[in-house]
């Protein structure tokens, strides 16, 4: 399913765009560096849980400054999709939905609307589609885990 | 009105969460967390108690392995849990160590807890590569010789393991390097593989090994000689006088727990350890069968506690 | 060896011990297809009932399971993209490209036989060199580990099909993820914002999002029906002659590698699959054509994977060391069921040790003629339109991930890296490496930081000892062949564009 159709090369790109793979890597070595910065370092033969730590930042933060020149040398087009930005909603809720429901109203309830939520995010969805649909994957759930695996969760809530 | 039915659901799930009462309880599963990885001592104590207290209470007891800081992380997760029943710990005898090591502990080692029972107790024997020296004291004296050449290896650091070699340290005057190993099967292998020259761990890591000659076993860290193992000298009666190590495993609870439930459960502690077939497999695992009251289990927790901080204040062992 | 293996032969094919082979290796299979209900789930679960069972059974039923889920992971990396163990995260980069282009079956039916290849002489090295290997795993101590594992790190470099530089830096992210938790060497706790990360990041989470949530994002919103092009004739499942041949090399390769590695406690599975993936990408003539379904980059790490699911009973069986949590599980039962494990056991069990190692050669026979025709209806799983089976995957995920640790931060955090994989894919970063250095990273830490105790801070040690000296010594030559190779890659590459005034990518 991956077609080129839709997708067009971003031609032109600027320079921060470029950049921006390598500058979050560094962002992040930055953030590893600043919360482990009081752990304690230690020495060579006797580390502490501060050593390894900073030793990654630091290589990471090469990687970045080294992504950075190779990406702003890079002067091919790079083939980029548009984002799924309904599906990437749509998803998360479900997942958020589940996390939400999982442990106050139990297992059935949160496959039920999980399953509900994600299917929003392909507009083929009516509403009557949607609950029959929930309902016949919340039951297949049920057998699954429940019936057949026998995991250790709570049907319904407390 | 998809919306208001996702709304809609929690407040049902709310209205049907029903009262807890001693007489119903257990009405659902009950989770054992035990603090270490799963295969070890602790895991295999657990599900030997588990599977009789599941027929007996009518309800699964569910063996779940949080390890993590020595089973700090249990214990962690067990003081903060709703004290309902349903949540209980295998405690072992790490809990009055960390106690020890520890400059600040997330929950408080004896007010923040229940205690049910104990289950058993066993030492530490201290074991080295068969053939490597002849006796405990050959092995001391060769530590005092040449101070930081002799390795122990350990299952992590603020382990009773742990603890017990430093105390070695402290009462015989010999310098070891301690190496800390993922349990105490890890450091077995190293002692296998003469990683390391000395591995102070249980007798079920140990024992196998010396049935096979690949180890031979110098001493024992309790007060008197193990019933098991008669021709292993105590460290006290060799090197260390008044040297006692012993370690245990428990039940315990969250703080606040209805006094009928912990009944309930203790009794179930204890039908599950009177049960012979239960008895020998503690037994088989090392340790003396050691059923008690909870006033009884808190009490020595308690004295526990305040001998290991002896111990790391004198032996001026850094606190975490 | 051969009487002692018909021996544990006859012990197996007894009706009753076989029907527990039977439901260990169908269990495993099928809770190996759910992603996050692995095998240590399953073992856990089913540890009361080997109560009741005599050692022998119990220990058939357990390894059954492990051996089994160690394919049914194969599975749903091969039609889904989730990977729930290490090693099927490898599957996943060829099977799932395949599987995408109508040829799922193929690739099942290519991964069943390959796994049966690597476990079957995963057997025979159980068989032939169970102590010589144990012996030899025992001189593995910290500097070789240590080194082994940064070997796997550069060998990291080599699983993407895009940049290196890249690639590595995503294996160091995956060892910074993988140190969030209680540090093993002191205790102490490191990047832990919230309680429930005390335990660190769990690889479920990981994986499912990077994979998983990542790529039902991208496909969420595509409505066509899939385009019934599911081929199930025989023509198309079944290899032909010339295939099946150029796959005999990869195959060998892999289980050979997958051997050795299963052996060390510790490293396991994982490592090994992807080591024989990234050494067959380096032995081919055709290294472009990886990451888009080639065949020998699936048949290798499967039958490397298999082999070592074999191979990592032998520091368990023969030194009563377990390698990994699975194996604890395993001696646990035994010793449940008192039986203390350890060097003896082969002495004084010989029933159940050579069944044990039988109980694998059938086993294995049993998941093959299972599997074959199963393969069918797996693959009609696919002939459902994507915009009908994906909300079921996204629930396979949550529960999945919710039932291995009953955390709700870990769904949360599959999450989060599900839209860091959708993010990375978009600007060419790809999430293998990541799984790769959150497996190897706190192996790699706890080993060096072991290895500088052990010889007081001296390097030396790592080209002192035979061992460690051979494995930086490859490291090396991975490194400077990999470099060499970019090098002339990047002077074609500007040749070229002098010839055309075309561009070139790094």
């Amino acid at each position: 399913m991956e077609t080129l159709e839709g997708e067009k090369p971003e031609t032109g790109r600027k320079t921060w765009r470029q950049a921006i793979s390598g500058a979050v890597l560094i962002a992040f070595s930055v953030a590893i560096l600043v919360t482990s910065w009081n752990y304690s370092t230690g020495s060579l033969q006797q580390m502490g849980p501060g050593y390894m730590p900073h030793v990654i930042a630091y290589a990471l933060i090469l990687m970045g400054l080294g992504i950075i020149v190779a990406d702003l040398r890079d002067t091919s087009p790079h083939y980029a999709e548009p984002m799924h930005w309904r599906a990437l909603i749509f998803v998360s809720a479900a997942v958020l939905v589940f996390v939400a429901l999982i442990e106050p109203a139990g297992l059935v309830p949160a496959m039920f609307c999980a399953v509900a939520a994600s299917k929003l995010a392909n507009k083929r969805s009516s509403l009557l589609s949607i609950v029959i649909y929930s309902a016949a994957v919340t039951l297949a759930g049920y057998l699954l885990f429940i019936v057949a695996l026998g995991l250790p969760l709570t049907v319904f809530g407390r | 009105m998809l919306k208001k039915l996702m709304l809609a659901l929690p407040v049902v799930a709310m209205m049907s969460g029903a009262a807890i009462a001693a007489d119903d309880y257990p009405d659902r599963s009950i989770r054992f967390i035990i603090g270490f990885g799963a295969g070890g001592n602790a895991d295999t104590v657990a599900r030997l108690l588990a599977e009789p207290m599941t027929k007996d209470l009518g309800q699964p007891v569910v063996v779940e392995s949080k390890p993590g800081a020595g089973g700090n992380v249990a214990s962690d997760f067990v003081s903060k849990s709703d004290p309902d029943g349903y949540t209980m710990q295998l405690m072992v005898g790490g809990h009055a160590v960390s106690a020890a090591m520890y400059n600040s502990q997330p929950f408080d080692p004896l007010a923040d807890f229940t205690f049910i029972s104990t289950i058993g107790q066993f030492p530490f024997f201290v074991a080295t590569q068969a053939g490597a020296y002849e006796n405990i004291e050959d092995l001391i004296a060769k530590a005092k010789a040449a101070p930081g050449t002799i390795k122990i290896g350990h299952s992590g650091v603020g382990s009773t393991q742990n603890l017990t070699g430093e105390l070695m340290d402290l009462e015989t005057g010999a310098d070891f390097i301690h190496v800390p190993y993922k349990g105490g099967a890890a450091a077995a292998t190293a002692l296998l593989g003469g990683e390391v020259d000395v591995v102070i761990d249980t007798g079920t890591i140990m024992t196998p090994q010396q049935e096979a000659g690949k180890f031979d076993i110098l001493a024992v860290s309790s007060k008197d000689r193990w019933p098991d193992k008669p021709d292993v000298p105590t460290l006290a009666e060799t090197v260390a006088p008044g040297f006692d190590v012993v370690s245990w495993t428990g039940v315990g609870m969250p703080a606040g727990v209805d006094p009928a439930i912990a009944d309930k459960v203790r009794a179930s502690v204890h039908a599950a350890i009177a049960d012979p077939e239960v008895s020998a497999r503690i037994e088989k695992l090392g340790a003396k069968p050691s059923p008690s009251s909870g006033e009884d289990m808190r009490a020595m927790v308690e004295s526990q506690i305040a001998v290991w901080k002896k111990v790391v204040d004198s032996a001026g062992i850094q606190k975490r | 060896m051969i009487d002692q293996f018909l021996l544990g032969l006859s012990v197996v094919l007894q009706p009753e011990v076989l029907m527990y082979a039977f439901f260990g290796v169908f269990l495993g299979q099928v809770i190996g297809v759910l992603p996050g209900v692995g095998a240590i789930t399953a073992i856990s679960l089913l540890l009361p009932v080997t109560f009741y069972l005599d050692p022998t059974s119990s220990v058939i039923l357990l390894a059954g399971i492990y051996y089994g889920s160690q394919y049914g992971g194969a599975i749903a990396s091969i039609l889904l993209n989730l990977p729930g163990t290490p090693s099927s995260v490898v599957t996943c980069l060829e099977g799932y490209p395949l599987a995408r282009s109508g040829r799922a079956g193929f690739a099942l039916l290519i991964t069943a036989l390959s796994s049966f290849v690597g476990s079957m002489i995963g057997v025979v090295v159980v068989v032939l060199a169970a102590i010589p290997m144990a012996a030899f795993a025992l001189k593995f101590g910290a500097p070789e580990y240590t080194m082994l594992v940064a070997l796997g790190l550069v060998a990291a470099s080599l699983i993407s099909s895009g940049s290196q530089l890249r690639a590595f830096s995503m294996a160091l992210v995956g060892i910074a993820l993988g140190m969030v938790g209680s540090d093993a060497s002191t205790g102490q706790y490191r990047f832990v914002a919230t309680d429930a990360l005390a335990d660190g990041i769990s690889l479920v989470s990981l994986a499912m999002g990077l994979f998983g949530l990542s790529e039902i994002i991208r496909n969420a919103a595509n409505s066509e029906a899939r385009k019934s092009k599911i081929q199930l004739s025989f023509k198309d499942i079944f290899p032909s002659k010339a295939e099946l041949r150029s796959l005999v090399a990869p195959v060998g390769r892999g289980a050979t590698i997958g051997s050795f590695f299963g052996a060390l406690p510790g490293t396991g599975a994982a490592i090994a699959s992807f080591m024989s993936y990234a050494f067959e990408r380096r032995v081919s003539r055709t290294p472009e054509k990886f990451g888009k379904g080639h065949l020998p980059g699936l048949c290798a790490p499967e039958a490397s994977n298999n082999a070592a699911a074999q191979t990592s009973f032998i520091p368990t069986l023969t030194l009563g060391v377990p390698g990994d949590a699975v194996m604890a599980l395993i001696i646990g039962a035994l010793i449940l069921n008192g039986i203390i494990p350890g060097p003896r056991l082969i002495v004084d069990e010989p029933e159940l040790f050579w069944g044990v190692i039988a109980s694998f050669f059938v086993g294995n026979i049993i998941l093959l003629i299972i599997n074959i025709p199963l393969i069918g209806i797996w693959v009609r799983l696919l002939s459902i339109p994507y915009y009908r089976l994906y909300p079921a995957i996204v629930l396979l995920i949550c529960v999945g991930v919710y039932s291995h640790r009953s955390s709700v931060t870990d769904v949360v955090l599959t999450l989060v890296f599900g839209l860091i994989g959708y993010i990375m894919k978009r600007y060419r970063f790809e999430p293998a490496p990541v799984l790769l250095g959150f497996v190897l990273g706190p192996m790699l830490e706890e080993n060096f930081r072991r290895t500088m105790l052990l010889y007081g801070g001296d390097f030396s040690v790592f080209v002192s000892r035979p061992i460690s000296a051979v494995l930086v010594g490859c490291g090396a030559l991975l490194l400077g062949f990999t470099l060499l190779s970019a090098f002339i890659s990047h002077r074609r590459a500007l040749k070229a564009k002098h010839q055309q005034g075309g561009s070139y990518s790094v």
